[in-house]
């Protein structure tokens, strides 16, 4: 799927999700400001009726307008109140504010109520007419702080605030998490397709290669014939010429057989064996080929281990790998080291030479790629391509100086 | 600081002691807003509000009236200013008025050397009290 893609099918819904979120909380909170308002509103005239009531009540005693207040005023919630004669003098008042009394005798009509925004927070205040059995009028100017109101607003915002923080941190894990996944996908399918072209060209290549060494192969083994049917007819001081050009017309034949089988698929005869064996069978086919060479090789293998798969193909790598060593190093010996590692197979082949150059040891692997200078950059190819068709892995590990280690790894039997 | 300002300040502390006995009271009436300008003609700390410290406290000739007036500012650590007796003081605030007593403002504005303090807000509420978070309990009181 394409980032639009992902961007459209995912992104737009949470970003929809998020604004509806928003929209409710938003008018969430103003219908809990709304709601605790007329609550507010409501406490207050309950209050506001219960001063009325005590403030008349101290009137009939007789109490003077500073005692009543005194008498009244204990609720912290009450940021001032006043109380006032029939023409709205001001006869006492309280204030938890030195000075403050936000009433405007001009402008206060009985019964109206109304919010102060002050620095100490928003004040409900009401001005409000105390009943008196006789003719006199009293009022009763009275300011409640809606502190709780507005703390209760504040942490409704809050709590808003922190499930949109956590709304959008979960979004965004989830969206860094989604894209990683898609590029990885897209990293993955970029390689599948690299992969596809590259076994397309191989196949390609193969059909090639397979086509011209039929051909060529034909004309040699014809030539080769040529030159047994004219060694039997030339007289034995001419004959060296002749066993010369034989030798070399097997040379491009043999040449071609390599080429020929690295680039045709590996078909597996499978069956059980030791591992001992396939190495064992490497060292002999090693010594029948060179044997001065085989008499540096160290053999310390498991006994007893078990292998599932094509044991000459296996030999035939080992064989490759056992050869490159033996060519690095001239004198010096080389290890062969064979072992069982939990559920896996493991088999190394260690030279003392004078190890690969870090930029070639990527790729030793390579179909003919090679460092010396008579090599075809066949062996090492095949070995990988064998143990490759085994499920296994092959890696090679070397240090300038310090010589070079093979490393296989083969499902156990 | 001149020896006329040193003079005034100690006459200040004295006349604490005595003005402490003094009712307060007055609140800020939003609808008696008056200015006047005038230079100081006395600088007086008392107690206005129960459980406060100390008012500064400025008897202020009014220059177009010849009227005096005494200006109740804030309390003395919220003024952090030095002020001389002679100085010209433009003051806006809320007056009060009883018949034998000499006219108080309570400040709102208050304008020396060219610098403005702001008091208290337009409705009156005092600058050196704390936000929302800084709740009291009803202590002051008075009449008027």
């Amino acid at each position: 799927m394409k980032r639009r893609n992902v961007f459209l099918f995912f992104f737009l819904p949470f970003l929809g999700v998020f604004f509806f979120f928003s929209l409710a909380s938003f008018l969430g909170q103003a219908d809990l400001k709304r709601r605790t308002e007329a609550l507010v509103r409501d406490q207050l005239a309950a209050t506001a009726g219960i001063l009325r009531a005590t403030v008349s009540h101290f009137l009939d005693e007789g109490r003077s307008p500073d005692g009543i207040l005194d008498s009244i005023l204990s609720d912290k919630d009450i940021y001032f109140v006043a109380l006032l004669d029939a023409d709205k003098n001001v006869l006492a008042w309280n204030s938890r504010y030195e000075g403050y009394l936000p009433i405007s005798l001009r402008e206060a009509r009985d019964e109206e109520s109304g919010i102060i925004d002050s620095p100490a927070g928003k004040i409900f205040s009401e001005l409000s007419a105390v009943a008196r059995p006789n003719e006199e009028r009293y009022y009763l100017y009275l300011g409640y702080a809606l502190t709780g109101m507005e703390e209760m607003i504040a942490l409704s915002r809050r709590t808003s605030l922190l499930l949109s923080g956590l709304i959008l941190l979960a979004g965004a894990l989830f969206f860094r998490g989604l894209f990683q996944l898609q590029s990885r996908y897209m990293a993955k399918s970029r390689e599948a397709e690299t992969e596809r072209l590259e076994k397309e060209r191989f196949r390609e290549i193969s059909a090639f290669t397979s086509g011209v060494a039929h051909e060529i192969k034909n004309p040699l083994n014809s030539l080769s014939l040529l030159f047994e049917l004219l060694l039997k007819k030339t007289p034995p001081e001419a004959k060296g010429g002749l066993e010369l050009g034989k030798v070399q017309v097997q040379t491009i034949a043999r040449i071609i057989d390599r080429f020929s089988s690295a680039v045709k698929p590996v078909r597996l005869v499978s069956s059980i064996f030791f591992l001992d064996d396939v190495v064992r069978l490497a060292a002999g086919n090693l010594a029948a080929e060179d044997p001065e060479a085989s008499t540096r090789l160290r053999i310390e293998t498991e006994p007893g281990v078990r292998l599932s798969g094509d044991g000459e193909l296996l030999s035939q790598a080992l064989l490759n790998l056992l050869k490159n060593a033996m060519e690095a190093s001239s004198s010096t010996p080389v290890w062969v080291e064979g072992r069982r590692n939990k559920k896996r197979v493991e088999i190394r082949v260690r030279d003392e030479g004078p190890g690969i150059p870090p930029e070639a040891v990527a790729r030793v692997f390579e179909p003919f790629y090679t460092t010396k200078d008579k090599g075809t950059g066949i062996g090492l190819f095949l070995a990988n391509k064998i143990v490759e068709a085994h499920g296994g892995t092959i890696e090679a590990r070397s240090r300038e100086g310090e010589g070079s280690e093979f490393r296989i790894e083969l499902p156990g039997a | 600081m001149s020896n006329k300002a040193v003079v005034l300040r100690f006459l200040a502390v004295l006349v604490a002691g005595a003005a402490a006995a003094q009712p307060g009271g007055q609140f800020y009436n939003v609808d008696k807003e008056v200015r006047i300008e005038g230079p100081v003609r006395e600088i007086i700390l008392e107690p206005r509000y129960k459980g406060t410290a100390p008012f500064l406290v400025l008897g202020v000739e009014d220059s177009a009236s010849a009227k005096r007036y005494n200006v109740e500012v804030s309390p003395s650590w919220f003024f952090g200013q030095d002020i001389h007796g002679g100085e010209k003081v433009k003051v806006v605030g809320s007056l009060s008025e009883t018949p034998r007593s000499v006219p108080t403002i309570i400040a709102r504005e208050l304008q020396l050397r060219g610098e403005t303090f702001k008091l208290r807000d337009k409705r009156g509420f005092p600058n050196w009290q704390g936000g929302p978070q800084r709740k009291r309990g009803i202590r002051r009181f008075g009449s008027s």
